[in-house]
């Protein structure tokens, strides 16, 4: 379509300008977290200062983040690993071998992601409390494989169904077994669709607050968690807050913003083979 | 959906060796555990929500008492105010969401210049955990006294606001329309994409302005995918806990509490077993009958791609 070149700059620079208004709360943030506390308070706000780089520090040393990170680090790891153990020989099966049940299976686990968390809470609550598994980091890991392990069926499958059949077929005639073919064939040729899984994954689960609050909230808590601490606005310190918001919004910023091109990547090279 | 493409392989398994271990059986440890970690406590839920328990009271036991906690429940005020807010909560996020979703995804597709830019700021919000983003909104931008927002406001001599304190629904639906527009862009940008240029063009030569054009060739291509993004999205932001917890904690008094909100208070506060129970049954239950309606209304537009 022909646009005169004022509507096209028009156009770009609106796009531009929301763009920023959008993204501005975050940049707000990281730019409170190397203010002083008077500064970071000011009215009207303060736009140029002397950064310094204090409060970053303070939380990493010194402050409670990083405890709450190491958390978060192992819960997101170990759960994302045991997710993928467990689901990509479903998703590889359901791809490959789908028998007669194979919308049934793929529908239930669909629908475990629909179930809303406090229909499920109160049972784990008690048995976990029971178990000794309440504020621990295992606890929360046992329940968040159960949340990754649909998304790894739904999306693996996917990516698995675009290899084409043939290569499994030949693999089977010359004698190999399925878990062979499994591991030797499928995954390897799949790495692009189990990095956009996994960056998913780790979307998730590094945010994940419901079953965190209700299961870990003092000594296995994640960065949810500890963020959610600072929900009081009286006497606060802004900077300190802001520096520990950055923290732990900035790793998932960075691994969303790779993902969103891994994405679209994966999905090209996966109907290129 | 995308169920429809499964290879018919069940002859050739069966005359090849592979046949000997089915890969129909890997599915099973995924299945077993997703049966232990979410039907069985469901099952257990649905157990507990027809006994009278309370942890702070052990002596008076567990006591099998029928269907007396959902009467309590659906009559208490409180209870019928988080239905409502639940319901309220959902559909105007949705709506907002949509709406300002498609006007920034027709600008975006229409930009020459910087999209991949814009694209990313406008993502990064969706990628805030839901903990942070009402942290940095109710302090750094809707505080009465040192917020940006009552700034601007009086830079522009417009009376000051307190939307937490004074609009406190408001102020969780402007921080989750926050979080939850970049979606929608996402979603209908995709849509966007897929419509061949080649179609508009055809339309302008036609004669077709550019309102009609958005009419009558745009808005019908993006049905199927503004169904998929609001299904989506009403069944992730019906259960929304973070943003209620960190804003309004509930409050004032219980107003702003939604069926989440409300069973984590009545487990974590009031250590009511069988209500907290009954509250999960009802929300489960409005959950599957949403989804069911909107999937029965929804199917056939997505279908149609």
């Amino acid at each position: 379509m022909k646009k005169s070149p004022f509507a096209n700059a028009a156009i770009n620079v609106a796009g531009w300008a929301i763009g920023i208004i959008i993204f501005f709360p975050i940049l707000w943030t990281l730019l409170t977290g190397f203010k002083s506390e008077s500064d970071a308070l000011a009215i009207p706000p303060v736009f140029w200062f002397v950064p310094s780089f204090d409060k970053y520090i303070y939380a990493l040393q010194q402050g409670e983040y990083l405890s709450f990170f190491t958390n978060t680090v192992i819960l997101v790891s170990v759960s994302v690993v045991l997710a993928f153990v467990l689901g990509l020989p479903a998703a590889y099966a359901l791809a490959f071998f789908p028998g007669k049940r194979a919308n049934d299976v793929l529908f239930f686990a669909l629908s475990t992601k629909f179930m809303p968390g406090v229909a499920v809470i109160v049972p784990i609550y008690l048995v976990y409390t029971r178990l000794g598994l309440i504020d621990t980091t295992l606890g929360l890991v046992l329940m968040h494989v159960a949340l990754g392990i649909p998304i790894v069926m739904w999306l693996m499958r996917r990516f698995f169904s675009e290899i084409p059949f043939e290569i499994i077929e030949a693999a089977m005639v010359d004698g190999a077994s399925q878990f062979t073919i499994f591991l030797r064939v499928a995954l390897p040729v799949s790495i692009p669709g189990i990095v956009t899984t996994a960056f998913l994954l780790i979307i998730m689960g590094w945010n994940e607050f419901f079953f965190a609050v209700n299961l870990a909230g003092r000594s296995a808590a994640t960065l949810p968690v500890f963020m959610a601490s600072f929900f009081t606005t009286e006497g606060q310190t802004w900077a300190q807050m802001s520096a520990a918001a950055t923290l732990s919004i900035v790793p998932i910023l960075l691994v969303g913003w790779v993902a969103s091109r891994g994405l679209v990547r994966g999905l090209t090279t996966g109907s290129v083979q | 959906m995308t169920v429809t493409a499964l290879p018919s392989t069940t002859t050739v398994s069966a005359a090849l060796p592979g046949r000997r271990i089915p890969a129909r059986w890997m599915t099973i440890p995924s299945v077993i555990y997703l049966l232990l970690m979410t039907q069985a406590p469901f099952v257990v839920t649905i157990y507990l929500s027809f006994n009278s328990w309370n942890l702070l009271y052990p002596a008076r036991g567990v006591r099998f008492v029928g269907l007396s906690n959902y009467g309590t429940l659906l009559r208490d005020g409180v209870f019928q105010m988080a239905i409502l807010n639940t319901a309220t909560f959902t559909l105007v996020s949705v709506g907002i969401t949509a709406f300002v979703g498609l006007a920034l995804a027709l600008l975006l597709d229409r930009m020459t210049v910087g999209r991949g830019f814009a694209y990313t700021l406008i993502l990064a919000p969706f990628l805030v955990m839901e903990t942070v983003a009402p942290i940095i909104w109710k302090n750094m931008i809707l505080h009465p006294i040192y917020g940006l927002l009552n700034w601007v406001l009086g830079l522009a001599h417009l009376p000051p606001l307190d939307l937490v304190g004074q609009q406190p629904a408001l102020a969780v639906l402007t921080i989750v329309a926050w979080q939850w527009v970049p979606f929608m862009v996402l979603v209908l940008l995709s849509g966007l994409q897929s419509l061949p240029n080649s179609i508009r063009e055809a339309a302008a030569l036609d004669g077709a302005g550019s309102w009609s054009n958005l009419r009558f060739i745009v808005l019908p291509h993006l049905k199927p995918f503004f169904a998929v993004g609001m299904l989506l999205e009403a069944i992730l932001l019906l259960p929304m806990f973070g943003p209620i917890y960190v804003t309004t904690y509930g409050g004032p008094g219980y107003s702003t509490e939604n069926l989440t909100f409300d069973v984590f208070r009545l487990l974590t506060q009031q250590y009511d077993v069988g209500k907290a129970a009954a509250g999960g049954v009802i929300t489960a239950a409005i959950t599957i009958v949403v989804t069911i309606v909107l999937l029965r209304y929804l199917r056939p537009t997505i279908e149609r791609r």
